[in-house]
């Protein structure tokens, strides 16, 4: 693997931690309004969008940071593919029902769903993909790996 | 545990942000019940409590939204000013601005009189969204309109366009 390649997947890995970091804060800060958020998607039962706006910001917090420090990276991957999926299927079906609600995707304050956020999303997974088929684990602390792919 | 299989890896995660979030959400001031308690609905007009000392926020039918227009309560349209100005609930006031909102409302209510809130209509979201947002701001006896503005239109009821 060319060094260039070996720096993507680093840029990509801060890249994709930064975005699930910084959608993470505004739902830690107010749970309440992500649980309301979720609410006006009407698909899950029996009031555990609270649970859901509870746990859902803090994994988002340690995918993130997982992706950026280096730690546990191949689950964090996993995650947040599936995490990614699950967003892009919440919000096909909103466009499907055409329900005109915000996102809550904690990325930009206001931001309504579309097709837009779709793309976006894939995009993201695009990335999850290329970390997924890596060769090479460069700075990754945990589990320790080797610095370089000899 | 084999810390280098990702199935152990989603698992410590799982677990690091089940723990971390509950203890964090017990320790808020302001703790998020682990399940949304419904929003309440109230089936006929004898249930409408003029002022309230307990902040609440209840829903109600289309048939109560009119009988409560004829007594002349607050309607307050949480849909975005462009769409009000098309047409909203005659006497309904809108604002952008939630501060400009509530210097609106409060020409008309002090904080512990009931009024109602709507948006465009069941699916919308919006009219929730300000209900607690009012909710936060004081106003303790919310009425929540979920049929709103379609609803009102499709019973021929009375509109007002400006």
């Amino acid at each position: 693997m060319n060094r260039f390649n070996r720096y993507l997947i680093v840029v990509i890995r801060i890249v994709l931690g930064s975005v699930f970091l910084w959608a993470s804060f505004d739902k830690i800060i107010d749970p309440a309004k992500f649980a309301r958020s979720i609410a006006n998607y009407h698909v899950l039962p029996f009031g555990i969008e609270n649970t859901i706006a509870i746990v859902l910001p803090w994994l988002e917090l340690f995918i993130g940071s997982g992706l950026i420090l280096g730690v546990m990276v191949d689950g964090s991957i996993v995650i947040t593919s599936a995490l990614l999926v699950l967003f892009n299927l919440m919000i096909a079906q909103a466009i499907l029902r055409g329900f005109n609600i915000e996102c809550g995707c904690g990325l930009k304050e206001g931001q309504l769903v579309g097709i837009e956020k779709i793309l976006e999303n894939f995009v993201f997974l695009g990335g999850a993909y290329i970390l997924y088929i890596r060769e090479t684990k460069i700075l990754e602390i945990f589990p320790k790996t080797n610095l370089s792919d000899n | 545990m084999n810390f280098s299989s990702s199935l152990h890896q989603i698992y410590l995660y799982l677990t690091i942000s089940f723990i971390t979030s509950f203890v964090i959400n017990l320790s808020r001031t302001d703790t998020l019940p682990i399940f949304a308690d419904q929003i309440k609905k109230i089936e006929e007009i004898g249930q409408i409590n003029e002022k309230m000392s307990n902040p609440i926020i209840r829903e109600i039918s289309i048939d109560i939204a009119k009988d409560l227009f004829d007594q002349n309560m607050l309607f307050v349209d949480a849909r975005s000013e462009e769409y009000y100005i098309e047409g909203h609930i005659p006497k309904a006031v809108c604002n952008d601005n939630l501060d400009l909102l509530i210097t609106k409302m409060e020409e008309h209510i002090s904080i512990d009189d009931g009024f109602i809130v709507y948006c465009s209509d069941d699916d919308c979201g919006s009219s929730e969204e300000l209900a607690y947002l009012l909710q936060e701001q004081g106003f303790s006896n919310i009425y929540l309109f979920k049929g709103g503005w379609k609803q009102w239109v499709d019973n021929n009821l009375p509109i007002e366009v400006k």
